[in-house]
């Protein structure tokens, strides 16, 4: 699952530690999210989403394997 | 469970394990003359200090509303749960193959009570996950 978390991030100009903080989540969990290296809940994708005020598929891209 | 609940009850565990300390330094003293114990009060020493340094940890994280709030992130944080279940999974299956390991080595060398004793301890381990995973299939 790939996601555009960093690109919303920047185009926002919001820090990875503003976006754990708002999150409620430690910065390593946007690290790794950013990486690609972990896949975040639905309830997280939620939050990410309407944190960024678009939709869940405009920041996560669904690869079918 | 809530986080000022979660703060309170590891610091219950440190007054106990301070008092499990002293408790068994106070042994070792008493019974010093009769028997070797130094491998009681070294437990003993260990148990205290890490008992205080809990007590000193958390009543930083209590006193202090920052703390407290980095340490409900920590705690919350859903990449940590998941890392630690993981650690958890993979501690159960090392232990599983280590033991039986362990269990035909002992039974190579003629070693009958520890090969006894460790297969009780793994079969243990495996019934509690049997009864453990029929309990979570039905209450998810």
């Amino acid at each position: 699952m790939n996601n555009r978390i960093k690109e919303l991030r920047k185009q926002n100009k919001i820090t990875q530690e503003a976006l754990a903080e708002a999150l409620s989540v430690t910065r390593q969990t946007i690290i790794s999210l950013e990486n690609g290296k972990y896949n975040a809940s639905l309830q997280l994708a939620y939050k990410l989403a309407k944190f960024f005020g678009v939709k869940i598929e405009d920041v996560f891209i669904f690869e079918e394997e | 469970m809530d986080c000022k609940k979660k703060v309170r009850n590891n610091m219950i565990m440190a007054v106990i394990y301070i008092i499990l300390g002293l408790a068994l330094i106070i042994c070792a003293c008493v019974v010093s003359s009769k028997v070797d114990t130094g491998y009681i009060s070294s437990l003993g020493s260990c148990f205290t200090i890490l008992g205080f340094a809990m007590l000193v940890k958390f009543i930083r994280i209590k006193r202090d509303p920052e703390l407290m709030r980095k340490f409900e992130i920590t705690l919350k944080d859903e990449r940590n749960r998941m890392i630690s279940d993981k650690a958890k999974v993979y501690t159960f299956a090392v232990y599983s193959v280590g033991a039986a390991i362990a269990v035909i080595i002992c039974g190579v060398f003629y070693m009958k009570a520890e090969a006894i004793i460790i297969a009780c301890n793994l079969c243990a381990l495996v019934l509690l996950y049997i009864i453990f995973t029929v309990i979570l299939h039905k209450k998810y």
